[in-house]
């Protein structure tokens, strides 16, 4: 194995850009490894540590690119040295031919100047390198325009001074570490083709506001505004700054009839923050807070599922009964159960998600169904315990692009490790910014599961987070997956209930006579 | 300076992006007015002054 770096000087590209290539490039034949990084010192030392030390990496500086390979000899690792940079500087040249075009400025400021010709910039994009957010945000924010911050690797304290900043100027601060938001009908980042309508949406979680957008589309509702706050505002340093200020936009807003906050359980002294800003709220509010015990509080609904969460606020909305089965359609499960439970009874659960908050639905969910399940532990799976794995966690996505745009490693990994579990559970995540055919990978990896096991192929249960306007076509990925012997479930609670009444029909039995 | 329509909930989105181009390409097709930075990362020696520089703005 020969090892060979390329230098491009001066010349930056975005991360996805980088690591779709080299996962290109790692896909070839005779090519062990290909890693692409910005040359920042953290980085230099990263590859120095894994035998690219080097002369012209020591020297390299954080506006170069560094690329490296390792394959079978020389002659090849020139070759796709030279296809990456062919295919780097062919996609930077296609983005300076776009319409938008690339501000003459390397700089916020005179991007702002040339948005004037425009009437003026009041948001600013930032998915950069986190060390580099706090710096670019500010500025952003001090120049009046609201933040959306997609970067993670943002310190707290930063977070923190950010917030303070955006709420002092009445200014959003979506972020740090949100994938998703609708303003005014315009989805932001991993966001899906919903309607607009009088649900607004306030999400510590992207996938969650995903989840829950698209089940209001099912049910014939629509999004006001989906507003990320990041995963960290409720926490006791951040103190919600973020989800009051979006709750009082909410209230304000004509467009928002009723209101979804969908968090992780609040620090105590930010929780009491949120509950007395809920008295100032003449809207229906649901609070989808996984994690915390339910509370069915006329006024304010404490739900533990994303979809209880869509229940609750249907019924508000439409001055009906809540009523909230284990099941919508139990007949069906029923049937599934008798089918299908000889072949799971008593076995594994497998949980590969790309949600990281689907997957802890599923765990909370799961685990008193279960008795035990090991969330994030490799180690578990292969011992043959229930488990569920988040594969879009930072330790799956070092240097290698998320699950939601590369599906490839969920598929590799379910063909690897999928064959001992009685029940695959999944999520399907669509939308924009999300890789064009998702299904294709993982349906071929349960065809070829099944082929080679038989009855003794695990049972394949999911739901999808999209809807049938999206690029990718909800009903397109369902029929492909269900061509593959899926079962699909209308969303992740279901899914997951299915799941454990295949593997322990006796402890969940109850499910079937709620 | 100025910048009308702060209030996004109310007013149309006028963004300007910097960093991972497929977000920027989804918002222009999506219709949205988008001004691209080619943001790179500052000099090393220059980090500091980076990191400094906006909490002395204004």
């Amino acid at each position: 194995m020969t090892k060979a770096l390329r230098v491009l000087k001066d010349a930056y590209f975005d991360s996805v850009v980088l690591m779709g290539t080299a996962a290109r490039i790692k896909g070839r034949e005779g090519v062990a490894e290909a890693a692409f990084f910005m040359g920042t010192p953290a980085n230099k030392r990263l590859l120095a540590s894994v035998g690219f030390a080097s002369p012209d990496v020591d020297q390299a500086s954080a506006g170069d690119t560094l690329l490296c390979v390792e394959a079978d000899d020389a002659a090849l690792a020139d070759t796709v040295l030279d296809e990456a940079v062919a295919a780097l500087l062919g996609k930077k040249q296609a983005v300076e031919a776009s319409a938008a075009g690339l501000s003459r400025s390397r700089g916020l400021c005179g991007a702002l100047r040339e948005a004037q010709a425009h009437g003026g910039a009041n948001l600013a994009f930032i998915s950069l390198p986190g060390r580099y957010v706090e710096s670019e945000a500010m500025r952003a924010l001090k120049r009046g325009l609201n933040v959306f911050i997609f970067s993670d690797n943002v310190p707290l304290a930063a977070e923190v001074r950010l917030k303070s900043e955006a709420v002092a100027r009445g200014l959003l601060c979506m972020g740090p570490d949100c994938g998703t938001a609708w303003i005014g009908g315009i989805g932001l980042g991993f966001a899906n083709e919903v309607p607009r309508g009088r649900v607004g949406i306030i999400s510590a979680s992207g996938t969650g506001l995903q989840a829950v957008a698209c089940l209001l589309a099912e049910a014939g509702e629509g999004v006001s505004h989906g507003i990320g706050v990041g995963g960290r505002d409720l926490s006791l340093e951040v103190e919600g700054r973020m989800t009051l200020l979006a709750l009082k936009k909410l209230q304000n807003d004509p467009a928002t009839e009723a209101i979804v906050i969908i968090s992780k359980p609040p620090a105590p002294e930010t929780l009491r923050k949120l509950e007395r800003a809920l008295e100032t709220i003449d809207k229906a509010v649901v609070i989808a807070c996984l994690g915390a015990p339910a509370r069915e509080a006329d006024r304010t609904p404490w739900v533990s599922t994303l979809a209880d969460a869509v229940s609750a606020t249907l019924s508000r909305l439409r001055g009906q009964p809540w009523r909230r089965p284990a099941f919508g359609d139990a007949a069906s499960v029923r049937e599934t159960v008798a089918h299908l439970g000889a072949r799971t009874r008593g076995k594994s659960l497998l949980g590969l998600y790309t949600g990281g908050t689907l997957a802890h639905e599923a765990e909370l969910i799961a685990l008193p169904l279960l008795g035990e399940v090991a969330y994030g532990d490799e180690a578990a799976m292969e011992r043959g315990r229930h488990c569920i794995l988040d594969l879009g966690d930072d330790q799956y996505t070092q240097g290698r692009p998320h699950p939601m745009i590369d599906p490839l490693p969920r598929a590799e990994l379910l063909l690897r490790a999928g064959g001992g579990a009685g029940v695959v559970l999944f999520d399907l995540v669509l939308g924009r910014c999300s890789n064009a055919d998702p299904a294709a990978p993982l349906a071929e990896a349960m065809r070829t599961l099944t082929m080679r096991l038989g009855d003794a192929a695990p049972v394949f249960v999911g739901s999808i987070v999209g809807t049938r306007h999206d690029s990718q076509d909800a009903a397109r990925q369902a029929s492909q997956l269900r061509g593959a012997g899926a079962i699909l479930m209308p969303d992740n609670a279901q899914a997951t209930r299915l799941a454990a009444l295949l593997l322990a029909p006796e402890e969940a039995a109850a499910l079937l006579a709620a | 300076m100025d910048t009308p329509n702060q209030d996004i909930t109310s007013s149309p989105l006028t963004v300007v992006a910097l960093g991972v181009d497929m977000f920027a390409d989804a918002l222009a097709a999506q219709g949205v007015t988008v001004i691209r930075v080619d943001w790179r990362p500052p000099a090393e020696e220059a980090e500091r002054a980076y990191d400094l520089l906006p909490l002395l703005e204004d």
